[in-house]
């Protein structure tokens, strides 16, 4: 089963990548996180979901876009592939069939 | 636009560990960020948070590692690799991992309690702030062929240098007697010791006041200030204390005083401790007689001005009592304050150790016991080599260096000796009660930085010493050789390994000798006749009523039933060292030197209490009470030196009054056994007496004892009787010989005992190795005592070897340990041979119970596998 199991950090960094396009690079990626979800993100673990995210084939990754700003080194650019798109998706399925079959009358607060 | 840089060596350190695709991804994140942070929070805690992301980076996941076409193995991967092996190696050969567990923890716990022991006596009087300018004067004293070094000097000194040498910051004057005496407020009555310190001695030692000015407390001649705890007795708190009147009941220098400060006792180790002090002034007032250049009560410590270099102001002092006294053969020298506690011997006028002997020995054991059970590990390892030959072999065969090698078996070393490092912390845990009674020492277990590092460093030697020769030795191996099962031991590798053994019970026989030497001496000590009789002897001090009363007090005692005789003496019967010169005696010749006399003022029937002998004349007599004061008794060294034939009769000056001799006492030990029995002289006074002598039967000391008690209640009621036994305080003279023979006797218990663990394992291994070959010589007929015989003779070789090495050593250092008492045994033949037969018996008995073993093992089995 390794490999397929999609974490709940790591499906938030998938989801990262894809709001980001074209720059979603380390550092980004931790910005990006920390603004929406109001969370300290540990810029290490980031970089952990990434390469693991990439041996499992859900990212892709490409250098380029080196800046003054980063002692002239480039940065690793990272987007999803079709399997990642997949991954997120099924997550994303899986979530809104449990959705679906809580039943409504725990969403109106009919606690008896 | 300026760019930030951050930590180098952490941009380094990142690319050394992180794996090369990730790390410029990585750097050039943070680089970014540090950027961010550089202008919001400053260089200082950017750089701290650089780093700490750096170090979140070492994850196994950013880790370099191996990739299909690398040769290279990853130090990690070889590190999993050696540990799995380690282990497996512990696991399988248990017996030899438990002779080493054992063996290293004993050694690392005997190593981690001395080096508490040793840190704690190398603390001593340190912890004053101006320490490294804090001295005190010493003087050597020129003799015909000798130097006599003595501290104390001159009440007049200190005032004298203070006021001629612009060098010196403060000098103080310190009394060398404590006075002991009962302290009383208007409530309560304690019993304290004090000291008589001159007016700037908060300045020049460290003691805190909590209450009081340190230029001001010792100001007023009546002043005095006491310590905290002797404070809140007294009069609740210290608070409360100041400004109080205390009288002080003591016969010399008692009277009212003011407490002007309070003190708290010092929280380091001291060689100053007392409850109270009083004035240099009051002391100078209450014994005028001593306040001379020939008579030496104090010590006199002082601090240099800041830069001062101690050499040449050495040289300006040396002769500054002849400039007072010009008769005078003193010269005078400065030595550190903190040197007083550790190197307090003299001799000839140079320093000649003292208490860091013990220091230097007790470490000196402590690495002795650690690389015996190193040893241990060494030959375990080298000679079981031969079970190693093929993963030595097919290792090196597959590309294996020779450092690989030492790396693995340097590490197993290493990991044992931090297993052991476990064990040994447990052990000391559990032995250090002990250990501090024997020392007498209140040892703890402190986390500071200074023991831990003390243990890691002593662990990493450990498994340095013992990995280091197993490694070279394994790793030196030809695969092509040991792959076919040859393994050539040569002799020069026997002879080590014989060589190590050699050494270990080298040591162990040294130290049994030792233990032997220290404890007949200190038995000769107890049981030598020393001129008097110290049994059944009670000493109490003079107190209280006692003062006025002190003739009628005697003559009750000694009505009382089991009571001997009863007597006074001002000081200490066991270990008197005061010292006075310059006298001068009827028919004195020209030429003689300066002789140096010890002095006691006693009370009547003192020579019959204390059971000395007469030589010539008579002892002091209350038949002619009022003229004893005018009179003196010699001992017959003094007669011997002063060169006096016929002493009785002639007359003798002291301190300007001229004395008649009225006899001569035999000699007695009045120092301990270290000391030659020096010239001394009695005076009777019994009103300057300090302390109540009473001989009583022997077997009705209780009864006689409650007797006494009660009669001393007669005269102080509120005034515990508090007294002690002559023999005791004889005894406390040798307490620091005393502790070195129970801890020797531990150590060399210690000691032997891992060598013949080591021998057990060796043992075992050959007999192991040699099974077949016992095998065959029992089916060719051989008896198993003749294999018994056989396994024995290797070991017994290499005790005999030891012996003949340790005896001539052990002699030589027994000697010189003894040289050092002027009384002293005799070095016996059997001390020796005693020490080398009992260390062969007992290698006998742990080789022979291998042996035995491997004796009555069946042919049929040990035959019949392959």
């Amino acid at each position: 089963m390794k490999g397929t199991h999609l974490g709940e950090f790591e499906e938030l960094v998938l989801l990262t990548v894809g709001i980001l396009f074209d720059d979603a690079y380390g550092l980004a990626i931790t910005d990006e996180l920390e603004k929406r979800t109001g969370r300290r993100v540990i810029i290490s673990s980031v970089h952990k979901s990434l390469v693991r995210l990439e041996e499992k084939g859900y990212l892709k990754s490409h250098m380029g876009g080196a800046t003054k700003l980063r002692g002239g080194r480039e940065k690793r650019l990272y987007l999803l592939t079709n399997a990642g798109i997949n991954a997120v998706n099924e997550a994303k399925q899986l979530r809104n069939t449990m959705w679906d079959a809580v039943p409504k009358i725990v969403w109106e607060g009919g606690m008896l | 636009m300026k760019r930030y840089q951050p930590p180098k060596w952490a941009i380094r350190f990142l690319i050394w560990f992180c794996r090369d695709d990730l790390s410029d991804a990585v750097l050039g994140d943070l680089q970014e960020l540090y950027e961010r942070r550089r202008k919001k929070i400053g260089k200082r805690r950017a750089d701290w948070l650089f780093i700490w992301n750096v170090l979140q980076f070492l994850r196994p996941f950013a880790f370099k590692h191996q990739t299909k076409n690398s040769s290279k193995l990853i130090p990690i991967d070889m590190f999993r690799h050696n540990l799995l092996l380690t282990y497996r190696n512990f696991k399988r050969y248990k017996s030899s991992f438990f002779i080493n567990l054992i063996g290293l923890s004993t050694g690392l716990a005997s190593v981690l309690l001395i080096f508490l022991w040793v840190n704690d006596e190398m603390s001593f009087d340190k912890f004053h702030e101006k320490n490294h300018r804090l001295y005190q004067v010493m003087r050597n004293i020129g003799e015909e062929n000798n130097i006599r070094t003595r501290e104390s000097n001159s009440d007049l000194l200190a005032t004298a240098l203070a006021e001629e040498m612009p060098e010196i910051e403060y000098a103080v004057p310190v009394s060398r007697v404590i006075s002991r005496g009962i302290l009383s407020s208007s409530q309560k009555n304690i019993k304290a010791d004090g000291q008589f310190v001159g007016k700037d001695f908060f300045n020049t030692f460290s003691f805190t006041l909590i209450q009081g000015d340190r230029n001001q407390v010792l100001q007023d001649k009546y002043s005095m200030v006491v310590s905290n705890d002797l404070a809140v007795k007294l009069f609740g708190s210290p608070k409360k204390a100041m400004g109080q009147t205390v009288s002080w009941d003591h016969k010399i220098f008692g009277g009212s005083h003011v407490i002007t400060g309070i003190f708290q006792k010092p929280a380091g180790n001291s060689t100053e401790v007392f409850d109270f002090l009083a004035t240099h002034a009051l002391f100078m007032e209450k014994s005028p007689m001593d306040v001379s250049w020939h008579s030496n009560p104090v010590y006199i410590y002082l601090t240099l001005k800041q830069g001062i270099p101690v050499d040449p102001f050495n040289d300006k002092i040396a002769d500054f009592i002849k400039t007072k006294n010009k008769r005078s053969k003193e010269k005078l020298f400065l030595r550190r304050y903190s040197d007083k506690y550790l190197f307090d011997h003299y001799e000839n006028g140079r320093q000649a150790g003292g208490r860091i002997d013990y220091v230097i020995l007790f470490s000196a054991i402590a690495l002795f016991i650690l690389v015996i059970a190193c040893i241990n590990f060494m030959n375990l390892s080298t000679a079981r080599a031969s079970r190693r030959l093929k993963e030595v072999g097919i290792k090196k065969v597959v590309g294996a260096r020779q450092q690989s090698f030492i790396f693995q078996y340097g590490g197993e070393a290493m990991l044992l000796s931090f297993i052991s490092l476990t064990s040994a912390i447990l052990l000391v845990f559990l032995f250090l009660p002990q250990f501090n009674f024997i020392t007498g020492k209140a040892l703890s277990i402190e986390l500071d930085w200074n023991l831990i590092f003390g243990a890691l460093i002593i662990t990493v030697f450990t498994g340095f010493v013992s990995g280091s020769y197993p490694a070279l030795y394994l790793s030196r191996f030809k695969p092509s050789e040991v792959l076919k099962g040859k393994l050539k031991t040569s002799a020069g590798q026997l002879w080590t390994r014989r060589g190590l053994v050699i050494f270990q019970f080298s040591i162990s026989i040294l130290l049994i000798v030792s233990v032997v030497i220290v404890y007949k001496q200190i038995d000769f000590a107890q049981s030598k006749h020393l001129g008097y009789e110290k049994d059944n002897v009670i000493t109490f001090e003079k107190q209280g009523r006692l003062n006025e009363s002190l003739a009628s007090f005697l003559a009750e005692a000694k009505n009382i039933s089991g009571v001997v005789n009863a007597t006074a003496l001002n000081g200490s019967i066991t270990n008197n060292n005061s010292g006075s010169g310059g006298h001068s005696w009827e028919g004195q010749s020209a030429h003689l030197p300066s002789i140096t006399f010890t002095s006691t003022t006693v009370g009547y029937d003192y020579i019959e209490t204390l059971g000395m002998e007469m030589k010539e004349g008579r002892s002091f007599s209350r038949k002619f009470a009022n003229e004893e004061e005018a009179k003196i008794i010699l001992n017959e060294k003094a007669v011997k030196m002063m060169e006096l034939s016929e002493p009785v009769g002639k007359w003798v000056k002291l301190w300007g009054t001229k004395r008649e001799v009225i006899g001569v006492v035999k000699d007695f030990h009045f120092q301990s056994l270290y000391k030659e029995i020096r010239p001394m002289f009695l005076l009777c006074d019994p009103g300057h007496t300090t302390t109540i002598v009473v001989k009583i039967n022997a077997g009705f000391e209780t009864t006689t004892v409650k007797k006494l008690e009660e009669l001393y209640h007669l005269y102080n009621p509120d005034i515990p009787f508090d007294f002690k036994f002559l023999d005791d305080d004889y005894e406390a003279l040798y307490r620091s010989e005393q502790k070195v023979a129970d801890l020797s006797r531990s150590f060399a218990g210690i000691a032997i005992l891992i060598s013949c663990l080591g021998l057990f394992g060796l043992a075992a291994f050959t007999a192991e190795r040699r099974v077949k070959e016992i095998g065959i010589r029992k089916i060719l007929g051989s008896t198993s005592l003749g294999i018994v015989r056989l396994l024995l003779a290797d070991f017994t070789n290499m005790v005999l070897i030891a012996i003949v090495v340790a005896l001539p050593v052990s002699y030589l250092i027994a000697k010189s340990w003894l040289n050092g008492f002027a009384y002293k045994i005799s070095l016996e033949w059997w001390f020796f041979i005693g020490a080398g037969l009992m260390v062969l018996v007992i290698a006998w008995s742990t080789v022979g119970i291998q042996a035995i073993k491997a004796a009555r093992v069946n042919p049929v089995k040990c035959l019949k596998d392959e």
